[in-house]
């Protein structure tokens, strides 16, 4: 009788330390990594503070799940002998799991973005919210959250938006055959000049990159803080639009211009059920 | 919500405490921009009207006012001077040298901003808000650097403060060249975010701001006096720096953009 209300003694004694040990432990795990993450953030970076936290995660963990089934009697090195057996069958089966987790590693270290970078991979532009061992996470700008399998981001072109502190706007302008080069590009530097989260330095400059079927194509390029340059990019459109209508210079649509013959000749337009009348000649 | 009361217009100074009574309304003209407010009991009503250029005056549109609620009826409005939020790029309008061992003080305008309070049980700050619409600029190299604002001043070599407009303050800088060259100044970049402003005789000024040239690869040496210039003795500062935690600095202070040739070329290119 005594030896079975010892055993129960020692089974709620035993109950009991793991209880605290998975409660506490897990409680403490996770306080320290966050507390961890935020410092680090905010004194490096969020990327790293993520890495980091993660790192407190799951060594935090492991250690709690060792201590527990050491607890209750495994023997460690049984069960890590057995898990290697495991680790060898699980390996052969999941090769692109142990190649995302190896290309995580890469990323890691190359940092060839951050967590809140913008980056672009193939058809899709969005936000990092984490890097993870498996894959990186984003979301995109109507809101959807997109996962990437960390190997396509090193085996594919990254581009990373939001790298450098500034950021190069290009807006293409057409303009009439008939109107000055010199003067539109004028017009294009000062509503540049005159927009004010434009930067000055670098300056803004025109190219004229060619002449199209309907007009002298011309680029306006300007620069601006990497974080405003949407809305320099929407509003110099505006702004051109407005400047050009001001100042009298044609955006011109595409159009085609059919000659019957010689090329200064126009062409003879009949109207049915009206007069008749050659454009260009008086009647 | 449109205030249509007639307007009591503080056109002379905008620097100061004022008092207000509720359900009038008040404007002040700072700079190019106008501060609109109407105090109805415990609410003020505030607004910033654009860019102005002419006598008129501009009533902002009904979507730009704000509504402060406030615990008791604000008995004065403070409109306190500061130095923008950012340093500040300027050109003088003629480029000069300075040769090497030479030191040369100069005084340059700068716009201010202004800040609002409303001053009730407490004071209450309402609106943070530049006296002239800056455009920004950058300062550096396209890997590093910092967005600055660009003013576009004449660097006189006497003091100006008597001819500054209210909304600017005069910053009076000393600087020098101790590298083994000629300092060619088509740009400088000035921190005025270290620096306190300070108001004698209504004009306002910035704590002396020396500037070491040391050479082309050497960041300049920038430090901040901390007290009004010598020929201004019984002025009182009005405004503490932004940034109180480095009062000397290591920054590159004359190099506006060094990779000039390689950055407005087409991206396909």
């Amino acid at each position: 009788m005594e030896k079975i209300l010892s055993m129960e003694g020692l089974s709620v004694y035993l109950f009991l330390r793991l209880f605290v040990l998975l409660v506490l432990g897990a409680f403490l795990v996770v306080w320290l990594a966050k507390t961890v993450k935020n410092r680090v953030a905010k004194k490096y970076s969020a990327q790293q503070g993520l890495i980091i936290s993660k790192v407190i995660l799951y060594t935090g963990f492991s250690l709690i799940i060792i201590t527990v089934l050491r607890e209750l009697g495994f023997k460690l090195s049984t069960v890590l002998g057995a898990a290697g057996i495991v680790g060898i069958a699980i390996g052969f089966a999941s090769q692109t799991s142990v190649s995302n987790i190896i290309s995580g590693f890469f990323l890691i270290a190359e940092k060839p973005f951050e967590v809140n970078d913008i980056i672009s991979v193939g058809g899709t532009t969005g936000i990092v919210l984490s890097i993870d061992m498996l894959s990186v996470k984003l979301r995109t700008f109507d809101n959807k959250y997109v996962r990437i399998p960390n190997e396509t981001l090193i085996k594919t072109e990254v581009t990373t938006i939001t790298r450098f502190p500034v950021r190069r706007v290009d807006i293409s302008v057409g303009i009439a055959y008939k109107e000055s080069i010199a003067r539109a590009r004028e017009i294009l530097i000062k509503t540049a000049r005159d927009e004010p989260l434009c930067l000055n330095e670098p300056k803004p400059m025109v190219l004229v990159t060619g002449f199209g079927s309907s007009s002298v194509d011309l680029l306006l390029l300007a620069w601006s803080e990497k974080g405003d340059w949407l809305e320099v990019k929407n509003r110099l459109y505006e702004a051109v639009k407005v400047r050009f209508d001001e100042e009298g210079i044609e955006i011109p649509f595409p159009h085609v211009s059919v000659y019957t013959g010689a090329a200064t000749n126009p062409f003879p337009v009949n109207v049915k059920g009206g007069k008749s009348r050659q454009q260009g000649k008086k009647e | 919500m449109a205030i249509r009361s007639s307007p009591v217009v503080h056109k002379d100074y905008p620097w100061g405490v004022f008092a207000v009574e509720g359900g009038t309304t008040h404007v002040w003209p700072v700079g190019d921009r106008e501060i609109w407010m109407e105090c109805k009991e415990t609410d003020v009503l505030a607004a910033v009207s654009g860019v102005t250029g002419s006598e008129e005056l501009h009533r902002p549109a009904p979507g730009m006012w704000a509504r402060y609620m406030l615990k008791k009826p604000p008995n004065n409005i403070h409109i306190e001077p500061l130095f923008p939020d950012r340093p500040v790029v300027v050109r003088p309008e003629m480029p000069f040298y300075l040769t090497k061992n030479t030191e040369r003080r100069i005084y340059i305008q700068v716009p201010l901003w202004f800040s609002v309070y409303a001053e009730s049980a407490e004071k209450q700050l309402l609106i943070q808000e530049p006296s002239v619409i800056l455009s920004n600029t950058w300062f550096g190299s396209m890997f590093a650097g910092r967005l600055c604002y660009w003013v576009s001043a004449a660097v006189s070599s006497r003091d100006i403060s008597d001819t500054a407009e209210p909304h600017l303050a005069v910053c009076s800088l000393q600087l020098s060249n101790t590298s083994r060259e000629n300092l060619f100044v088509d740009s400088l970049s000035i921190p005025v975010t270290n620096a306190a402003l300070f108001m004698y005789h209504d004009r306002l000024f910035s704590d002396t701001i020396s500037i070491q040239y040391r050479g082309k690869n050497e960041p300049s040496r920038v430090s901040f006096s901390s007290r009004a210039p010598k020929q201004y003795s019984g002025a009182v500062k009005v405004q503490e720096p932004r940034r109180k935690e480095k009062k000397n600095l290591l920054i590159k202070s004359f190099e506006l953009f060094t990779d000039m040739q390689a950055v407005n070329l087409p991206g396909k290119l």
